[in-house]
């Protein structure tokens, strides 16, 4: 096991796009946050202006001033959590192609260190650490920005003492864990497939792991006028797949607010389903066609001879 | 003494092209092996058979193991440097040996750092700035650190200047080698390693041509400057090789009379590229 630690270790060291990546997005939020707040600008949102919040801040109940912290949390996650899809993607479609491209692959596989191993530790990291990490600082964001919101409010009395309740952070916390573990299983065919190309392809893995799908696609809407390959790619691939499975849509469409109709849930932990995810024939295929891509990825490394 | 590595009949093809066809051989423990053999003859490939990174034909095992099938084991008493300038470009010199501290039951950092420190390569470097030449010696250093039975070494010193390839032998033998350790090495720069080898396995179009003790290099070959006028008498003696250097006839023996030859002109021994050369050329004719 101490290998395997060691293995992830050395992943950490080299992608560094881990953290880069997900600082420069709360680094980019943060300053917005900072701008909106103390810049120029006044309160608003969707269009209202402050006198108008304050009325509708009058007809909302405390369970509607939940939901709306509740969403902006949500708001604060969203951008982290299309951020990193990207950065798995690159990173899993380099993992065993770059290794090869400098050939250090043949001071890696001097070592008394199996193919599986190497290749499951990039899984780990493109799976499961990657999306830890982006949603471990977009925690730390959501925390600045909404410091900077309470300073800001407070003298409004806009939302005031809805926003550092127990329950809105703890319900958020469990629903980004909860969007991650779903993640994980999600996008397992999107990021094996990325491990195969990696370490199949003989140059420009980003072609080959994108282009063929894509040629099936053109070849079917061509033939047969559909577009299945397309739906399913995409929604494996895109943020909206992943949440729309896993939280049944309906936390992101059943929201409406304006002059006289509000409907908000009161959080946006209730619209978790987990049952409904974990029991579906599509997330369990899905994460079959993983296993069988990620596997292949392990044969390819181990029997593919370098520079014959 | 132990054999380290036996080889029969070890086949490979990649398409039309044979890379190695029917090669055998033996490695024992405590020898210094070049395998030497002109481009493409089959080198890198035995190699990859023995290191576990390519499927052969034929029978193969290495310190008793099957080198494919077993090879995350082998590794652990098998180390090797494929090239120059493998190591990863962008870790840390300091990562570089806790990683394969990590990983490797056999490897000893405290070693690792008493080679590096008769070096000018700082621990907090990162692999793309050091030069070729020290990237080799922190390669070396962090295979020396490893107690492992064989380690090969394929074209270990290419592309770096003459003082590195001098210092990469020299720490090999003073620091490395002893009664336990096997080196098999292979080079195109064979003047030097010859003094370090002791024994020869050359290989030509897959396969072995010679597999020969250094020692038995004067017993078994003899070059001689044929005197003038003796040319002739020199052929009938039915050399391998006949060249002409310096404007005189210089033929190459194997198993010769050394009496026949000493009557015929100035008898010298040949240095392995000479008797690479005539072995080759014997072999094309």
């Amino acid at each position: 096991m101490s290998t395997f630690k060691w293995l992830v270790r050395r992943e950490l060291w080299e992608a560094r796009t881990v953290w880069i990546a997900p600082a420069i997005c709360a680094a980019i939020i943060i300053g917005g946050a900072l701008i909106a707040a103390f810049g120029t600008g006044t309160v608003s949102f969707q269009g209202l202006d402050p006198e108008d919040l304050a009325k509708l801040n009058q007809k909302m109940t405390p369970e509607h001033l939940d939901g709306i912290a509740s969403m902006a949390l949500g708001a604060i996650a969203v951008p982290f959590l299309i951020m990193v899809m990207f950065t798995q993607f690159f990173y899993a479609v380099d993992a065993l192609y770059g290794e090869r491209r400098d050939r250090a692959i043949l001071f890696w596989k001097s070592l008394p260190v199996s193919d599986a191993r190497t290749v499951l530790s990039k899984l780990l990291v493109a799976s499961v650490i990657m999306p830890l990490a982006a949603i471990a600082i977009a925690f730390v964001t959501q925390l600045v920005v909404f410091a900077i919101a309470s300073a800001k409010l407070a003298p409004l009395e806009l939302i005031h003492g809805h926003l550092w309740t127990p329950s809105l952070w703890g319900g958020s916390i469990v629903l980004m864990l909860y969007v991650t573990l779903a993640g994980v299983l999600w996008y397992l065919p999107v990021v094996g497939w990325c491990l195969l190309v990696s370490a199949w392809a003989p140059k420009s893995p980003v072609m080959y792991a994108t282009l063929p799908p894509l040629g099936v696609v053109l070849l079917e809407f061509i033939a047969l006028r559909t577009h299945y390959v397309w739906s399913a790619c995409i929604d494996r691939f895109k943020l909206f797949g992943l949440l729309s499975h896993a939280l049944g849509g309906r936390a992101v469409n059943s929201v409406v607010i304006d002059d006289e109709h509000f409907q908000i849930p009161r959080s946006m932990a209730e619209a978790m389903r987990p049952l409904d995810f974990f029991s579906s024939p599509e997330v369990w295929l899905g994460v079959a066609v993983g296993v069988a891509l990620i596997a292949g990825a392990i044969w390819v490394r181990r029997t593919r001879d370098e520079a014959a | 003494m132990a054999t380290l590595i036996e080889a029969q009949g070890l086949r490979k093809r990649f398409g039309k092209t044979t890379a190695l066809d029917g090669a055998s051989f033996k490695v024992e423990t405590g020898r210094i092996v070049g395998l030497i053999g002109p481009n493409g003859a089959g080198k890198t490939t035995a190699l990859k058979a023995v290191l576990g990174l390519a499927r052969c034909e034929g029978s193969l095992t290495v310190l008793g193991l099957d080198p494919y099938h077993d090879r995350d084991r082998l590794m652990e008493r098998v180390c090797f440097i494929a090239d120059v300038a493998v190591l990863p470009r962008w870790i840390k010199v300091q990562q570089a040996i806790d990683f394969v501290a990590g990983v490797h039951p056999r490897f000893r950092p405290d070693r690792c750092r008493t080679f590096l420190e008769r070096t000018s390569i700082k621990r907090t470097s990162r692999v793309r700035e050091l030069s070729k030449g020290m990237i080799t010696q922190l390669h070396l250093a962090l295979v020396m650190a490893i107690d492992a039975q064989l380690l090969v070494l394929d074209e270990p010193t290419l592309g770096l200047d003459i003082l590195s390839r001098k210092q990469f032998y020299d720490s090999l033998l003073s620091d490395y080698m002893d009664a336990e350790r096997t080196i098999l090495v292979t080079t195109h720069q064979v003047e030097e390693i010859e003094n370090i080898l002791t024994d020869l396995l050359f290989i030509d179009r897959g396969r072995i041509v010679l597999d020969l003790p250094m020692e038995e290099i004067p017993v078994r070959y003899a070059q001689l400057w044929a005197a003038p006028g003796q040319t002739d008498a020199a052929r009938a003696l039915k050399p391998l090789s006949e060249r002409q250097l310096l404007g005189r006839n210089v033929f190459l023996f194997e198993d010769a009379d050394p009496r026949a030859l000493a009557a015929l002109g100035e008898v010298r021994q040949p240095s392995v590229a000479d008797l690479f050369v005539a072995k080759l050329q014997g072999g094309a004719a």
